[in-house]
Formats: C-alpha cells, structure tokens, sequence
C-alpha cells in the first residue's frame, strides 16, 4: 500500500513536467485535423507517451535527482517508478481512445 | 536480540582512467556504529551508494545475515540511506511526507509528536534550516525497521546545536541498529564511533588509535 502511494505520488510528480508540454502538443494537433478535438486527443497521447514523458523524466532528474531516495528507501527502484508511470500514462491515453472512438461514434 | 551482521567484500570501482575502489573490505553489526573517514573523492559516497545497491559496479559482494544481495535496498527492512543532500519531496508539507512513507499509526504518532519536529508540521523541507531538516531526515529513516543506516553526512552544514541534537538522536537507537558514518566533522564521527575506517587510496584501513589519521595524512599532526 505504501509503495503504491509513494509511485502514485512519484507519477504526479513527474506529470507536473510532462501534462503541460503533452498539452502544449495537443494543441498543435488541433491545427493537423479536421476534428480538432480528435486531432487533440492523437497529439496529446502521442506525446504523453513519448517526447512528453521522456522530457519529463529527464526534468525530474535534473531538478529533483535527490529525492529518488525518498523512493529507494522504500525498496522501489528508479526503473519500477518509471515502468509504473508509463503504464499509468499508457492507461489515460486508453481511456481518451475510448472517447476519441465514443465522439467518432455519436457526435 | 539476535545480532545483524552486514559484510562488504570485494567492491571494486572505477571511474574513466581512476580506479577509485579497489577490492574494498568492510563490515558492520547491529549495535555497532563504524566510521567511515577519508578525504574529499576517495569514493566514500560511492562505497555507500555500492552498498545500498543503486550504484552499479563490476564487482562487489554485499551480504546481510550471510545472504548475498545485489540491490540490498530493494529488500524490506535492511538498509536504508541518508544522501548528502536532501531526499524529501518538495510538493508536500511535512505532515504529508511521514502519512506518504508509513502506514503504521505509531510511526506516524511517534514523529508527528517529536517535539522538534511538532512546530513544523505544516512547513515543507525547504523552509526547514539543514539541522532541522536534517533531523527530520534522520528520525524519518530510523523508525524503519531496517537493520543498518548508511549516513552519509549527516553534521555536513549543520549547527553545532544541532549536531549535538542528531549525535543524542543516534545514540538512542545505537543499540538496535548498525550505523555506517562518514563525515568531514572527523571529532564528532571520532565521538560516536565504535570502530573508524579510512578510505585510502581505493582501500579501507582499519583505525585503532586516531592518531593513525595523521599517519595516513588525513589529518595534520597536533589536530587530534
């Protein structure tokens, strides 16, 4: 319990940095597509799971490297945080696929 | 209380052209508080952060109760480390960081009603000075039920009021616990040690009388 806190509290962490620049690129999407919300959800995902996270990780280290302790001493490693984090990433982009299918459906 | 017995063997360390470790020997038991001196680079950090297991190397050997470990911080209840710098997360106030990192109500009771870290509950890390911060630190680590405590730099920028504070704080689970130390302050680790170590020239060299630290030329003659 106490380790899924710690990682939860480590994603949040971790999407203070990639949240705003997977928007930022959702954004962007909006110009590439007809379906400007479509067009959102594609750039907002793809970044999100990618150049979005790893810029995000790569900002969490040059800014809070330390605090990679507070973790480790709890037995969790850097790569289980970061795999965790990635499938919770890989989770919500999954949930906005079923949105992105539910308004090519209805709306 | 059955004793823990930590032995490390056999680290072996380098960086680039320097081999900053070589074969290095060191143990450690429960109720034991080991000194670890040497000069600035010498890889005591390194030695620590090998030990802890985030450090990764071509050799090394770590054994806890004869049970041999390559990340020893991802088994519960070993070891844990306290780095030079800060590890509290930044986002939350005190109060959040001790219901984050235990579960155990009397764990939580026990810090939350720490009457110097009481006053600052509501405070984050950064608005602690190093001292308070650093006892935080120290009292965070020590209610865990590992077996050993690498602490690297714990008087490191720290008030001597506050030096005093954290040496009474370690003293009062010195006999539970088994402390590997290292530190600049060399008179207060001198203080509190049982046993001193220094690291020199890749290898550790057993301390038995401190003036044996101005033999090794980590200390100048006349200083002890």
């Amino acid at each position: 319990m106490v380790k899924l806190r710690l990682t939860w509290h480590y994603y949040k962490s971790t999407q203070r940095f990639n949240l705003p620049i997977s928007l930022i690129a959702g954004l962007t999407g909006i110009i590439f597509n007809p379906h400007f919300v479509v067009g959102a959800i594609d750039a907002f995902s793809l970044c999100l799971l990618t150049g979005g996270f790893l810029l995000a990780l790569y900002l969490y280290e040059q800014r809070h490297a330390g605090q990679y302790y507070f973790y480790y001493n709890r037995g969790l490693s850097k790569v289980s945080l970061m795999v965790a984090s990635y499938g919770l990433n890989v989770v919500l982009v999954i949930l906005l696929f079923l949105l992105k299918l539910f308004l090519y459906r209805y709306v | 209380m059955s004793k823990h017995r930590l032995q490390v063997d056999s680290v072996r360390y380098r960086i680039g052209e320097r081999q900053l470790l070589t074969d290095v020997y060191l143990s450690c038991e429960t109720g034991e508080t080991v000194g670890l001196l040497g000069r600035n680079g010498s890889g005591k950090t390194t030695l620590l952060q090998i030990i802890f297991g985030t450090r990764p190397t071509v050799s090394k050997h770590i054994k806890i109760n004869d049970q041999v470990y390559q990340a020893p911080y991802q088994q519960p209840d070993l070891l844990t480390y306290l780095p030079q710098q800060g590890f509290l997360p930044k986002d939350i106030p005190l109060n959040s960081v001790i219901d984050l990192y235990y579960r155990e109500a009397q764990k939580r009771k026990t810090l939350k009603e720490d009457e110097r870290i009481q006053p600052h509950l509501r405070k984050y890390a950064e608005e602690l000075s190093k001292g308070e911060r650093r006892y935080f630190e120290l009292l965070l680590l020590l209610l865990s039920d590992a077996k050993f405590l690498l602490l690297d730099e714990p008087f490191s920028g720290v008030a001597p009021l506050h030096v005093e504070v954290i040496q009474e704080l370690l003293m009062q689970y010195a006999a539970t616990k088994g402390f590997i130390i290292t530190d600049h302050d060399y008179h207060t680790v001198l203080k509190i040690s049982d046993r001193l170590i220094l690291l020199h020239e890749g290898s550790c060299k057993p301390i038995s009388h401190a003036e044996e630290l101005a033999d090794w030329g980590y200390v100048p003659y006349g200083k002890l």
